[in-house]
């Protein structure tokens, strides 16, 4: 079985850190592929520009998305997978620091499967990806991939 | 008395024995009959008996039977019903199938009313294993009977019949088993049982041992085969043991109970099981069979023989003694038979010689003391040969008895006798006896008349004629002499044409006298007496039944009664005759007989009628005589009294006759004046012609006028007065109404006359009172009018003036006084009369000053201005009843009149007002005109006139006046560029067109007016008038084109403004949105390292570091709350606001109970007012709400317990809502910056915030019109006061 990597979709390095670090304290050990912007992580899932070549029937058993991206904004990359065929059931989940309630019904609208407000206490973050990561990694097969 | 002889009749001994051995042989053959018939009477009895007692028997076991069959139906019919009862069946099965619950409480019910109202004993409830489930307690009746009835109900699905039995505890017992199935899809499920047990003593038993005739054996039994043995169901009456324990084998055959259950029914003769021999009747008693046993109950219905014979032994030995009694009487009757034959004939002779004895006595004592003749005759042939005769006898022939006995009748009688003895004798043979009158000769040869009362007799054998002779020559001497008078009589009768007759009532027959034959004109030889025959014969037909009705009367009291009739003779005249009778009665004073006479009265009685009809002629010429006629006699008594006296008066002649006229009918105070008249009349003076006035019977007077004359008798004197009157009261009366209404007519012209010329109210009113007392001849008038009080106040008066108005107070309030004919005429607006005051209920208040002064009746006439009445006008008279209807018509049109002219004076002065109205509003309508510059016009369109107000002059710049308006005039005036804008007049427009248009005055100067027009129309739609008004509105004209540039100019800098706004409005948002972010993320990466810190190298570092980390992770973690309140602020501000109505005690209460949750332990006492509410965001409100409370809540942190309010208070109309804690407050001094955001009056040791939320409140506040401020002291506590609705009513602002 392959392995299943979460794709996380952050510009600040602080909090993929403290993302990374949560994500061990939780016994979570599936590769974490890092996309800086949205541009990166659509590369990534499409195998385009940088990651022109790979195998995009590999998708990751799901996105961690920030929404304040350089480039490509999260809601705009979140919209482009939901057009996508191949992409339009992928597990995504809107992780932000907003707390304007226009992102989170935007996230809902365009078909983000959960959203989490980045707690500032690393104990809710720590909590809120670790319940994500066990229900995703652990107890749900990822959906095949889409024609 | 001569001796007549006899036979005496003996009979010889040898004669007389043969009939005894006759009698004796008789006798025997007579017992012997007797006997043998007595014995086959007696066998028939016996059967007779028997075979009643056997039909008693039959109906009585059948009977008893039929009753048990019956009583036995209802019990099944009972289980039947419980088995149909499909609720009670399902609310078993459910308890059956349930454990240990108790049975249901309607089942119960149902058992109970089962128990109650059809006696069964117990009922129970078996399960479908055949246990009793109820009662818990078995009844102690489950012996095989019950079991196998429990069995087969749960088999087989239907009611059992559980037969008689003896249960456990002993008691004979019996019932029906009821199956109780669950009906289902499918065969039913039996599931159970109840027994329905029935305790046989409550009505079997008493049913089965009742007999319905006294008797002391009989007895009825219910028996059953029990295997080998005959069981007795019932108590029986010659064994002491219970029910069902009588027993015998069937071996004993001569028991009628075996043969009853070996099939044997009907009648049969038996040993019954006392030994007893009896007669019994057998039967089966249906539907009693057993499902089982196959066995059935039999009834048994016995009778003792020995008592049903009793009877017949009885009967038996009764009739021996009866035969036994019967033949001694037969033999001792032919002895005395035989023995009283011997003695009849020396009876008989006994009896003739005792007869012959008593006859010779009676003989010899009538003899001897009779004063007629008494001659025995011995009849030989045609000849009597005198036997004996009395003394009397002897006296009267003056012959010896010797001598007369050699005599024969015929010897004694003369040949003179009326009636020849031959003829006398064949009447004698004919009829037996006879009275003959005849002559008889005495012995010295003189005749003398008799009446002989003559009888043939036989005396033993032997003719004899007896003969009373009567010496009748008195008599006939007497007869003579009445015929003598009869023929005086007669002739008296026939001159005076009377009639006598007499009744006589033992014969019931008539005697008439020749007169009544004349009167009656009837053949005196046709009569027989038949008095009903001559009745019907003569009497007028109409006459009749009175006469039979009183002669019927006469008869039957014997009171006689005068009569008088009619009688139509054969000629067919009619004559009347009168009849008296009177009664003849004997010594002892009881009628006898009734005589009277009968009266020819024919002449009289016309003489009579022509008399009356004569006197009815008279009386019906003076009754029919319009005139009264009244007769007196010299002494002035009444003696005729017509009918117009009668009807004039009210007496009756009868009342008055005989009275002296002047008695009751003149009044008083003309007596003597009709007594002078009366006494001049009587004395010859004549003709008389008098006016007087008669007193009614009803107290009334009426006026007659008389005209008097005399009639004068024989001797010259003055007999009688006649005075023919006529009554005059009316015509009097109407003359003198007749000058009362002319002086009415000519007070009413005179009034109207005043009404001309008084045109003012006052003099008019009192011009009125005048006329009426000088001219209507009233007492006195006045007027009254009603004051604001509702007063009645004299206004005017004339006539009679004294201090009468003085006296009364009249007031027309509904509620009290005014009940008097003024204030009713002044509330019901009708003419009030009071005929007579002293009389008048209505006039009681008043009565006694109205007396006083001399009025006697008024009227009261309401005085009306339009429809509201404003007063009356009194009029008094002295005169009782004064005003009749026409003349109160008469006075009512007068005041009619009067009302009209104080009206249509009243109309005048307010017409005056009016037009003087009318001045006053045309100029101050010309000096508003002038003032606003308004002008107007009339166009009228028919004529094409054109009127303009003068400020319309002015309006062109024209002098008022100097100018004639046109429409044409006015169209020259007009800009030639606005003329299409004129109005065509009739043109349908709007109501109230408004037209704009420019005009050039005569100087040439452009000025802008506006006209309103409106169109007048007729009914059929023609145009009719156009009106209008004009206004100069050069001036604002000149403003609205201002005005104009102005708003453009304005919207153009509002437009610009706003974009500039909505562009900063957009950065705002953008540079929040990035704070949010990116001011955020730093903090995030120090607090969520400081914290890997803290919990990944908790060993590499001191308890400093730890302090230190601690110090990072609290910094960063303010200083996100710090960002998190300021984005807040900054939503606050940029938030789309939504009003609605908000409930603001709600929200308080919500925020409120959210504190309370999260520090339970606080006690801090709340008081929000009710029913706070407010146009608002909500959202917003819910966020100052929470800022307020938060703030009060943080700030008594520090007590123990604390209070804090949400409530409002209106100032000048405006809202003002706050929220007041007594908490830590603030200096007063500081109050003004307490809203700057981040402004902080305590340490954040002391109260942590940010300082942001009051900023936050004032800011939602302003958004929404509204105006907050706080007032406070430290240590005492803060109010934050804050108003939602702008106090000046401005828009409330949608931008920062």
């Amino acid at each position: 079985m392959r392995e299943k990597i979460i794709l996380l979709v952050e510009d600040n390095p602080d909090d993929v850190e403290l993302t990374r670090r949560v994500l061990r304290q939780a016994r979570i050990v599936n590769e974490v592929v890092v996309a800086r912007d949205g541009v990166e992580a659509l590369d990534y899932l499409f195998g385009e520009g940088e990651h022109a070549g790979r195998d995009i029937a590999q998708l990751p058993a799901v996105v961690l998305l920030d929404l304040k991206l350089p480039r490509v904004g999260g809601l705009d990359v979140l919209r482009r997978l939901r057009a996508d065929e191949r992409t339009r059931l992928l597990p995504v989940v809107v992780l932000t620091a907003s707390c304007e309630e226009s992102d989170l019904i935007e996230s809902y609208a365009l078909g983000a499967n959960s959203y989490v407000r980045k707690p500032v206490l690393p104990d809710d973050f720590a909590a809120a990806v670790h319940t994500l990561g066990l229900y995703w990694l652990l107890f749900n097969e990822v959906p095949p991939v889409g024609k | 008395m001569a001796d007549a002889p006899l036979d005496t009749g003996t009979t010889s001994p040898a004669r007389r024995r043969r009939p005894l051995l006759i009698t004796l042989a008789v006798f025997v053959a007579i017992i012997l009959v007797v006997g043998g018939v007595t014995y086959a009477v007696y066998r028939q009895q016996l059967r007779t008996i028997r075979s009643k007692t056997a039909d008693q028997l039959t109906s009585i076991g059948g009977l008893k039977a039929n009753q048990i069959s019956a009583w036995l139906q209802e019990r099944q019919g009972d289980a039947n019903t419980l088995h149909a009862d499909e609720p009670i069946e399902r609310l078993i099965t459910q308890w059956l199938a349930s454990r240990g619950e108790p049975l249901p409480a309607d089942v119960r019910r149902y058992f109970a009313a089962l128990i109650v109202h059809y006696q069964y004993a117990s009922i129970a409830v078996f399960d479908r294993y055949g246990r009793q489930r109820w009662p818990a307690a078995a009844t102690g009746d489950n012996g095989h009977y019950v079991v196998e009835a429990v069995d087969g109900a749960l088999v087989w699905g239907t009611t059992i019949f559980v037969d008689l039995h003896k249960s456990a505890n002993g008691l004979p017992a019996l019932g029906y088993m009821v199956p109780i199935d669950v009906a289902g899809r499918g065969p039913p499920v039996l599931v159970g049982a109840v027994y329905l047990r029935v305790d046989p003593a409550r009505f079997l038993y008493p049913l089965v041992q009742t007999w319905p005739v006294p008797s002391g054996t009989a007895e009825t039994l219910l028996v059953r085969r029990d295997g080998d043995s005959v069981t007795f169901l019932n108590p029986v009456r010659g064994f002491s043991g219970a029910p069902l324990t009588l027993s015998i084998p069937t071996t004993d055959r001569q028991l009628p109970a075996t043969k009853a259950v070996n099939g044997v029914t009907g009648i049969v003769e038996g040993v019954d099981y006392r030994g007893a021999k009896v007669l019994a009747d057998l039967r089966v008693v249906p539907g009693t069979r057993s499902s089982f046993r196959g066995t059935q109950w039999y009834i048994v219905a016995k009778e003792n023989l020995s008592e049903v014979y009793a009877g017949a032994f009885r009967r038996a030995a009764a009739a021996i003694g009866v035969m036994a009694a019967v033949i001694a009487v037969a033999g001792l009757g032919v002895l005395l038979f035989w023995r009283s034959r011997e003695s009849r004939s020396l009876q008989a002779l006994h009896a003739a010689e005792r007869e012959r004895r008593a006859l010779g006595q009676h003989y010899e004592y009538v003899t001897r003391h009779a004063n007629d003749s008494m001659l025995l005759f011995a009849v030989d042939g045609a000849e009597m040969r005198v036997v004996d005769a009395n003394e009397r006898a002897v006296q009267t022939y003056g012959y010896s008895l010797e001598e007369l006995r050699a005599l024969t009748l015929r010897d004694l009688r003369s040949e003179t006798s009326p009636i020849s003895y031959e003829a006398a004798l064949d009447l004698l043979h004919m009829q037996g006896a006879a009275v003959i009158e005849s002559e008889h000769r005495r012995r010295d040869g003189s005749v003398f008349p008799v009446e002989n009362s003559a009888r043939l007799m036989e005396i033993e054998g032997r003719p004899y004629l007896q003969c009373i002779v009567r010496d009748i020559a008195e008599r006939k001497a007497s007869e003579e002499a009445v015929r003598k008078l009869e023929a005086v009589r007669d002739v008296a009768e026939e001159v005076a044409g009377i009639g006598n007759w007499t009744w006589d009532l033992a014969t019931q027959k008539a005697v008439w006298s020749p007169g009544m034959f004349r009167l009656w004109d009837v053949d005196p030889d046709a009569f027989d007496g038949d008095l009903m025959a001559i009745l019907t014969q003569r009497v007028h037909p109409d006459d009749l039944p009175a006469l039979l009705e009183t002669t019927a009367l006469v008869l039957e009291t014997s009171d006689p009664l005068p009569v008088e009739f009619r009688l139509v003779l054969r000629d067919g005249t009619e004559r009347i005759v009168a009849s008296k009778a009177t009664p003849r009665r004997d010594a002892d004073g009881s009628v006898v007989a009734i005589t009277g006479y009968y009266q020819d009265v024919t002449e009289r009685r016309q003489a009579e009628q022509e008399l009356r009809r004569e006197h009815a002629f008279a009386a019906a010429v003076m009754d029919t005589a319009g005139a009264l006629i009244c007769v007196l006699d010299r002494q002035g008594r009444i003696t005729a009294f017509n009918r117009a006296c009668e009807e004039t008066t009210g007496y009756s002649f009868a009342e008055v006759s005989g009275e002296p006229i002047w008695e009751r009918l003149i009044p008083p105070a003309e007596v003597d004046g009709v007594k002078a008249v009366f006494a001049d009349l009587t004395a010859g003076v004549m003709p008389s012609d008098y006016v007087n006035n008669w007193i009614a019977k009803d107290g009334s007077q009426h006026m007659i006028e008389w005209s008097n004359t005399i009639i004068v008798a024989a001797d010259g004197d003055v007999e009688h007065v006649v005075g023919t009157g006529i009554d005059v009261t009316e015509r009097r009366a109407a003359e003198k109404r007749v000058i009362r209404l002319n002086r009415l007519y000519r007070v009413l012209s005179a009034v109207d006359e005043a009404i001309v010329h008084v045109r003012e109210p006052q003099p008019l009113y009192a011009e009125i009172c005048r006329i009426l007392v000088e001219m209507g001849e009233f007492s006195m008038v006045w007027v009254g009018l009603v004051d604001d009080s509702r007063r009645v106040i004299a206004v005017a008066m004339a006539g009679h003036t004294g201090d009468y108005l003085d006296d009364i107070e009249i007031t027309v309030d509904r509620r009290r006084t005014a009940r008097g004919p003024t204030g009713r005429a002044i509330i019901t607006g009708t003419t009030q009369v009071s005929a007579d005051i002293a009389t008048d209920p209505a006039m009681k208040p008043w009565r006694e000053a109205a007396l006083r002064h001399g009025f006697r009746s008024l009227a009261a006439l309401p005085l009306r201005c339009g429809n509201e009445v404003i007063g009356a006008v009194m009029i008094n008279s002295d005169s009782v009843s004064a005003l009749d209807e026409e003349e109160v018509a008469l006075l009512t049109q007068l005041t009619d009149d009067v009302s009209f002219a104080i009206e249509s004076h009243r109309g005048e002065t307010e017409r005056r007002a009016a037009e003087e109205g009318l001045r006053e509003s045309e100029r101050m309508l010309a000096e508003a005109q002038r003032l606003g510059h308004v002008g107007s016009w009339r166009f009228d369109v028919p004529s094409g006139m054109l009127m303009w107000s003068p400020e319309l002059y002015r309006i062109f710049g024209l002098e008022p006046g100097t100018f004639v308006p046109t429409l044409d005039a006015f169209a020259e005036y007009v800009h030639p560029e606005d003329r299409s804008t004129i109005a065509e007049p009739g043109a349908r427009g709007q109501p109230d067109d408004l037209h704009e248009m420019r005009i050039i005055r005569p100087d040439g100067e452009i000025r802008h007016i506006s006209t309103r027009v409106a169109n007048i129309f007729s009914d059929d739609g023609a145009p009719l008038e156009m009106v209008g008004t004009t206004i100069d509105v050069t001036e604002n004209k000149v403003m609205e084109d201002e005005v104009r540039t102005l708003n453009v100019e304005l919207e153009q800098r509002v437009r610009l403004r706003t974009a500039q706004l909505e562009s900063a409005n957009e950065e705002l948002e953008a540079f929040a949105y990035s704070v949010s972010h990116d001011l955020r993320a730093p903090l995030r990466a120090l607090d969520g390292f400081s914290l890997a810190l803290l919990e990944d190298y908790t060993d590499g570092l001191d308890a400093t570091a730890q302090d230190y980390l601690g110090r990072v992770r609290a910094a960063s973690q303010r200083m996100g709350v710090l960002i998190e309140d300021l984005l807040g602020l900054s939503r606050v501000t940029r938030r789309e606001m939504v009003l609605e109505d908000v409930d603001l005690s709600a929200v308080a209460r919500r925020i409120v109970e959210r504190f309370q949750q999260e520090q339970p332990e606080r006690s801090v006492e709340f008081a929000i007012a009710d029913g706070l509410r407010a146009q608002a965001d909500p959202g917003l409100l819910e966020i100052v709400l929470e800022n307020l409370v938060g703030n009060a809540w943080k700030f008594t942190s520090k007590r123990k317990s604390a209070h804090i309010e949400f409530a409002v208070d209106g100032e000048g109309g405006e809202d003002v809502y706050h929220v007041r804690d007594d908490g830590a407050g603030f200096e007063p001094t500081y109050a003004g910056k307490l809203f700057a955001p981040f402004q902080r009056l305590h340490t954040m040791s002391e109260f942590p915030g940010t300082g942001i939320g009051l900023a936050t409140v004032q800011r939602i506040v302003h958004r929404h019109g509204g105006r907050c401020w706080a007032e406070g002291a430290p240590g005492v506590g803060a109010t934050v006061y804050f108003t939602l609705a702008p106090a000046n009513g401005q828009e409330r602002s949608g931008l920062p």
